[in-house]
């Protein structure tokens, strides 16, 4: 990878950072100190997230001035995001735990649709809002600064992606093509979940990855939990999806 | 849906709540930071002491915060579990394969264990103390600096304030919805599982379809009043800085140097 090289350039730094990282004694816990910090540490450096972050602010940022000024009305296409952000957060507000560690994700279910509606970008905006918002109400779980980030920052933002698939819902809409309409709105629930709970897998295991001496313990434990949240929840929110899709076509089409 | 309590925000007027918001949210952030420096017991005792200090002066119950602490519960206990069964070092109690329950470990799962508890308790003094609103204005002005990097971060405040105006209205609404269902026969949290997301789509249309014409009729009234975006914009609710808030800040300075002073 590209930053990798660049380490490489730098001798010193990379020295400076061993250095740092040998002071912690053995503990493993406090190879996190250096994670906190942003200081790469051994185990992220196959895959370095803060560069990841900085990509995917200067992204969003972007999107969320286009989405501003997006069509008709200003304001129109993110007063609506907002507003779904806000359902979004009232629909997560509902208890839904199978189990220890496994959640439905109702918010899933508008942010989709919304995702549908206006495309990929406003969704984007739509997810990052009701992210933040989980963090304002105090419903949000931080156990460190890196993991807190990437799950209410970045990971909720990536539920915009189910909009990929707004185009073609738009145009089977048009075109009268029923039986696509379910197949591409599963498609589009399936999307936007994975998309988001793999940041929260991700997250999972950088973080628990630096106190479980056996990266694999973490690695798997992270998928098991998130994964079946993020099946529950897309499936969940396909069925509820199609049967909206079923009874009122009207609410997808902007 | 009774049982649902918007945000975890408690009123009161306590020492804490009078604090400005940017000086908490700054402190919570830090606080989250520099906890990690703390690798031996003197360290941890000194975190545990100043956070019960901290929660003593919110006058707000114990079992709030503990509150907070259930959902994480058992994520806690997996990472304190792997900590005692995975280090070496010390004297070593029991052994089976690479699995070992040693002095160091124990001492470690300890350690882990505070740590998170103190970081759960820290977030959630924020937010009980903290209005969602004022936190939003906190923020908005810790990113001031990032307009200049053309970030919107103005309108972003304004959509996240507009976002939890309408969170309590919008839960008044699937309220009203839902009686207005179950007066129809509908039956929300019975059945199995299919069932019971049939019922919820009677739920969703009226509350998609009202919130369409909210945003649009919001959208309408903000162009209508010529809302041209934050900069130079005047506020209602004002921040203000004052003397408790530079002692947190210099608490925290004390803390961190201590902290330092105190670590392996």
């Amino acid at each position: 990878m590209k930053w990798q090289g660049k380490l490489n350039e730098h001798p010193s730094q990379r020295g400076a950072v061993k250095a740092e990282i040998e002071s912690f004694d053995s503990d493993p816990s406090n190879l996190f100190v250096s994670t906190s910090v942003g200081i790469v540490t051994e185990r992220e450096s196959s895959f370095s997230i803060t560069p990841v972050i900085l990509l995917f602010c200067v992204a969003l940022f972007n999107t969320i001035e286009e989405v501003f000024y997006m069509q008709g009305i200003r304001f129109k296409v993110a007063v609506e995001g907002t507003i779904f952000a806000a359902l979004a957060i009232v629909l997560s507000l509902v208890p839904t735990n199978i189990g220890p560690s496994i959640t439905v994700s109702l918010g899933t279910i508008p942010l989709t649709l919304f995702a549908l509606r206006r495309g990929t970008k406003a969704a984007i905006f739509s997810g990052f809002l009701w992210g933040i918002l989980h963090f304002l109400i105090g419903n949000a779980y931080i156990l460190s600064f890196v993991q807190g980030f990437i799950e209410y920052f970045i990971a909720f933002a990536f539920i915009g992606f189910a909009g990929l698939f707004s185009n073609k819902l738009q145009s089977a809409i048009k075109n009268g093509k029923q039986k696509d309409l379910y197949l591409i709105v599963c498609l589009s629930a399936f999307t936007g979940t994975f998309a988001r709970f793999f940041w929260h897998f991700w997250a999972g295991y950088v973080y628990w990855g630096s106190y479980a001496p056996e990266g694999m313990g973490a690695f798997l434990y992270s998928f098991l939990t998130n994964g079946a949240s993020g099946l529950m929840t897309a499936i969940v929110a396909s069925i509820v999806l199609v049967l909206l899709i079923k009874s009122s076509k009207r609410l997808f089409v902007p | 849906m009774d049982k649902l309590i918007f945000g975890r925000y408690i009123p009161g007027t306590s020492w804490i709540h009078r604090l400005d918001p940017r000086a908490k949210l700054l402190a919570t952030m830090f606080f989250i930071i520099i906890i990690f420096l703390a690798n031996n017991w003197q360290t941890y005792l000194l975190l545990l002491l100043f956070t019960l200090l901290a929660v003593k002066l919110t006058d707000i119950k114990f079992s709030f915060f503990i509150n907070g602490v259930k959902p994480m519960i058992w994520l806690i206990l997996f990472t304190v579990v792997l900590q005692v069964l995975f280090t070496s070092g010390g004297e070593t109690y029991f052994q089976w394969g690479p699995i070992m329950v040693t002095s160091q470990g124990l001492l470690n799962g300890v350690f882990i264990f505070c740590r998170f508890v103190l970081i759960i308790f820290m977030s959630t003094l924020l937010t009980l103390t903290t209005m969602p609103l004022s936190l939003t204005d906190a923020i908005e002005y810790l990113l001031r600096p990032l307009t200049k990097l053309k970030v919107p971060v103005y309108e972003i405040a304004l959509m996240l304030s507009i976002a939890l105006r309408f969170v309590p209205t919008l839960m008044d609404e699937t309220e009203k919805i839902m009686n207005a269902q179950r007066a129809r026969g509908v039956d929300f949290g019975e059945g199995n599982i299919f069932q019971q997301m049939k019922a919820i789509v009677p739920l969703l249309i009226p509350l998609f379809v009202s919130s369409f014409n909210r945003a649009e009729e919001l959208a309408t009234a903000m162009e209508a009043r010529g809302y041209q975006g934050g900069e130079g914009r005047t506020k209602y609710r004002q921040l203000h800085w004052q003397t408790s808030d530079t002692i947190v800040m210099l608490t925290f300075a004390v803390l961190t140097g201590a902290l330092i002073f105190l670590r392996n």
